[in-house]
C-alpha cells in the first residue's frame, strides 16, 4: 500500500507537513520565553490551518489530475486511492497531535497548557465540523445533479448513492451533536463516520464526477480553500459555541456520573463554573487545565481541601492566575509548616510553595514569623546541585 | 479482436452534435491518422476512445469492453497523450517516472533510458515548469516504455520543436512495426505524411475516409499537363502543383479514366501523397462530383 502511486504522489507530502506540527511545538516550547507565551495559540493556530490547506489543496490536486489520472486507472482505482489518502492522511494527522499533547505534557511547561486548552476548546470539534460542512457542501452540490444526469451521464452518479451518502452524514450529525453532548462512544463513534464518509463523498463526489469537479472549481481551488475555511469558520464557531452552550447546561444535571461530567466539563467549560463538589469529583481528568471556573471563593477553603483532595493544579491556578487574599495565605504558609511532610509527597510542592510567597501581596507587609520560610525558598526552577 | 471498434456512436455536448452515426475499426498495428478540421471532433473521438467521455447512442469498445465501465480492465494497456492536460503537482518528472514505473507491467527502462540520452532531458526537472512541448515528450517517452498495446495522440506534433518531431514520429513507427497501434490526430498532414498507414478523415461530424493510405494511392493517377487532351476537360481533376519541369500535375481517379484513350503519354508513375488526395477529396466535396473511392 505504502509504495502505491497515490501515496507517492499525494499522502507522502501530507504526512511530512502533518509531522511538522510535532518538532514546531517543540521548538516553540524550547525558544519562546514565558512572556511571549501568548503568541503560542496564534503560531499554533497557523501549523493547524496550514495542515488542513495542504490537505484539501491535494483535493485540488486530485481533480486537476483527473484525466491524467483517468488515462492510467480505473475510477474503481481512483475512488479507492483517494479513500485510502484521505483515512491515513487523518489518521496520521490525528496521532501526530496527540504525540505532540503527549510530548509537551512531559515538560509540563506553558506551551503545553496552551496547548491543551488550544486542543479540547477549538481544535479538534473544529477538525470534524470543518470536514463535516466542506463534504455536506459538495453533498448539496451533487444534488443538483439531475439535471446532467438527464443529458446523458446518467452512470456518473445514481440518486441510490446520493441517498446513501445524505443518509450517512445526517445520522453523523446527529451522532456528533448527541455525542458531544451524552457520551464519549458516541462522539467517537460519529467523529469515526465523519471521517469515513468524507472519504466516500470525496471520492465519489469530487473524484468520480467530472462535472461536478468543473462546478467545484471555485470551492477548491487554491484561493477557494482559503475561502472555503473562511465560510466554514463562520459556520463552525457559532456551531461549536452552541454545543458548548448545551455542553454546559446538561452538566448542572445532578444525576451525572464522574466520566459525564469529565465529557461535558471538556466541550462545556467556557459556560460551566464548577461547584465544590464537581471540582472535587473531575479534577483528576482535568490535569493541566490552565484556569478553572468555580462558583464559590477559594480564599474561603482551608490547606485541607487542597491536601486530602489532592487538588495541586487547583491550587497552583488559585495561586498563580486567582487572588489569594491573605489570610487565605497565611493558613497556607502555616500548613506548610506544620504539615510539611504531607506536602512534600507532591512532585508540585516546591513549585506551589514557591507560587505561594511569591502571591503575596506587595502593598501588605509579610508577617515575620514567615519571613524566615521564606528567605528559605529556592527558585524550583534552577537546579539543586 | 479488434482493440478498438466503435459502432454508430452518437456524441453531443449540451444539444450540440459532435460526433454523429461514426462506426470504424482502428486495424491493429498500423499508424493510423486522424485527421479533420477544427472542431470535426476528432479530440472528441479519442477521448471516447479512452473512456473519458460517455456516447448518448452505440457502441464502443476498446479491448472488447465498455471503455468507461467502472470494471473496465484494460487501462494499462494503452495510453492517451493530448495538449490539455492540466497537472497540479509540484513533483519532478523523476517522481513520476517512479510511478508510472510501478503502474505498467510490461515497464521497459531500457527504453526509456535510451530516448532519456538522446532527447537530453534532465529529470530533476519539476513538471510545473517544463514547456508544453517537453510536458508532450515527457508523456511519450512514458507510453513509448510502457509497452502499452496502443496509443492514442490529439494534437502532439504542433507543440513539439521539428528535431523532436521527427524523432518521436521515427519512434512510434518503429513501435507500429514492433505490433503496436497508433491513433494520432493532426491539423498538418504534410507532418505524418510518410508514417501514416491508414486514414482516417472527419468532417461535418461524421467519417468520411477510412481508408490504408496504400490503396488509396492505387486508386489515383498523377497527369502531366497537355491540355490539347480532353481529360483536363474534366472536372473531376484536380491540379496539384508543378514537377521539376515546371509542367503543371494533376491528379485523378484511375477508375473514372481507365475507358479513356490515349493516355500513356501523361502518367507520370509519381505515387500520389495523402495531400494530393484531399486536395481532389475536398474538391468533390464541393459537390462537383460523388467520391466512391473514398466513401468510408
Amino acid at each position: 500500500m505504502i509504495s502505491s502511486w497515490w501515496f507517492q504522489l499525494y499522502t507522502k507530502k501530507n504526512l511530512l507537513s502533518s509531522a511538522l506540527i510535532c518538532p514546531v511545538l517543540i521548538l516553540l516550547d524550547l525558544i519562546i520565553p514565558d512572556y511571549l507565551q501568548v503568541i503560542v495559540i496564534p503560531v499554533l493556530g497557523g501549523v493547524f490551518f496550514w495542515i488542513i490547506f495542504k490537505f484539501f489543496n491535494t483535493v485540488t490536486q486530485m481533480r486537476d489530475n483527473y484525466e491524467l489520472l483517468l488515462n492510467s486507472f480505473t475510477v474503481k482505482e481512483i475512488i479507492r486511492a483517494w479513500f485510502f489518502h484521505s483515512f491515513i492522511t487523518l489518521l496520521f494527522f490525528a496521532l501526530i497531535l496527540h504525540l505532540s499533547y503527549f510530548i509537551l505534557g512531559l515538560t509540563e511547561g506553558m506551551v503545553f497548557l496552551q496547548f491543551q486548552s488550544f486542543i479540547k476548546y477549538f481544535s479538534f470539534p473544529y477538525i470534524y465540523l470543518f470536514f463535516f460542512l466542506l463534504s455536506f457542501i459538495q453533498l448539496l452540490i451533487a444534488l443538483n445533479i439531475p439535471k446532467e444526469m438527464e443529458r446523458g451521464k446518467k452512470s456518473i452518479l445514481s440518486f441510490r448513492s446520493i441517498f446513501g451518502l445524505a443518509g450517512i452524514y445526517i445520522s453523523s450529525l446527529i451522532n456528533f451533536i448527541v455525542g458531544i453532548v451524552f457520551s464519549l462512544l458516541g462522539f467517537s463513534f460519529s467523529s469515526i463516520m465523519i471521517i469515513l464518509g468524507m472519504g466516500i463523498v470525496f471520492s465519489t463526489l469530487s473524484v468520480r464526477t467530472e462535472f461536478l469537479a468543473r462546478r467545484t472549481d471555485s470551492l477548491f481551488a487554491f484561493k477557494g480553500t482559503f475561502r472555503g475555511i473562511y465560510y466554514n469558520l463562520i459556520v463552525c464557531i457559532p456551531s461549536f459555541i452552541v454545543a458548548a452552550y448545551l455542553s454546559s447546561l446538561s452538566f448542572e444535571n445532578s444525576n451525572l456520573n464522574k466520566e459525564q461530567k469529565v465529557m461535558r466539563y471538556e466541550l462545556g467549560s467556557p459556560f460551566v463554573s464548577l461547584d465544590r463538589q464537581s471540582l472535587i469529583d473531575i479534577h483528576p481528568y482535568l490535569d493541566g487545565a490552565i484556569k478553572v471556573s468555580v462558583n464559590f471563593d477559594m480564599n474561603h477553603e482551608f490547606p485541607e481541601f487542597f491536601l486530602e483532595n489532592k487538588l495541586m493544579k487547583v491550587l497552583y491556578s488559585h495561586l498563580r492566575y486567582g487572588k489569594p487574599n491573605t489570610d487565605f495565605l497565611a493558613r497556607l504558609y502555616d500548613d506548610f509548616e506544620v504539615r510539611e511532610e504531607e506536602w512534600k509527597k507532591f512532585k508540585d510542592y516546591p513549585t506551589i510553595r514557591y507560587v505561594a510567597f511569591n502571591a503575596w501581596p506587595g502593598s501588605e507587609e509579610l508577617p515575620e514569623r514567615f519571613i524566615k520560610q521564606k528567605k528559605s525558598l529556592r527558585d524550583p526552577a534552577t537546579k539543586e546541585d | 479482436m479488434k482493440e478498438i471498434k466503435l459502432k454508430n456512436i452518437h456524441k453531443s455536448f449540451n444539444k450540440r452534435t459532435v460526433l454523429e452515426n461514426i462506426s470504424l475499426e482502428v486495424p491493429q498495428g498500423k499508424f493510423c491518422t486522424l485527421i479533420g478540421c477544427n472542431g470535426a471532433g476528432k479530440s472528441t473521438l479519442l477521448r471516447v476512445i479512452a473512456g473519458l467521455e460517455k456516447c448518448e447512442k452505440g457502441e464502443v469498445s476498446t479491448f472488447g469492453e465498455d471503455p468507461t465501465d467502472l470494471k473496465f480492465k484494460h487501462k494499462k494497456e494503452f495510453f492517451f497523450i493530448h495538449e490539455g492536460y492540466q497537472i497540479n503537482h509540484d513533483g519532478t518528472l523523476l517522481d513520476f517516472l517512479k510511478i508510472y514505473r510501478t503502474i505498467y507491467p510490461h515497464w521497459s527502462n531500457s527504453t526509456f533510458n535510451k530516448i532519456l540520452k538522446e532527447r537530453k532531458i534532465s529529470l530533476k526537472k519539476k513538471y510545473s515548469s517544463l514547456s508544453r512541448g517537453q510536458r508532450m515528450q515527457f508523456f511519450i517517452m512514458v507510453a513509448l516504455a510502457a509497452n502499452v498495446k496502443f496509443m492514442l495522440l490529439d494534437e502532439i506534433t504542433s507543440v513539439i520543436d521539428i528535431e523532436g518531431q521527427k524523432f518521436y514520429l521515427d519512434l512510434l513507427k518503429d513501435y507500429t512495426r514492433n505490433g503496436g497501434t497508433v491513433l494520432i490526430t493532426t491539423n498538418i498532414l504534410s507532418d505524418l505524411n510518410t508514417y501514416t498507414d491508414h486514414l482516417f478523415l472527419m468532417q461535418d461530424k461524421e467519417l468520411k475516409i477510412d481508408a490504408p493510405v496504400a490503396d488509396m494511392a492505387e486508386m489515383f493517377v498523377i497527369l502531366k499537363e497537355n491540355f490539347h487532351h480532353k481529360v483536363f476537360e474534366r472536372e473531376d481533376i484536380a491540379s496539384i502543383g508543378k514537377d521539376r519541369d515546371g509542367k503543371s500535375l494533376f491528379l485523378i481517379s484511375r477508375k473514372k479514366i481507365q475507358d479513356t484513350e490515349n493516355i500513356e503519354g501523361l502518367l507520370t508513375g509519381y505515387k500520389p501523397s495523402l495531400e494530393d488526395i484531399l486536395i481532389l477529396y475536398f474538391k468533390l466535396k464541393e459537390g462537383i462530383l460523388e467520391s466512391e473511392e473514398l466513401a468510408a
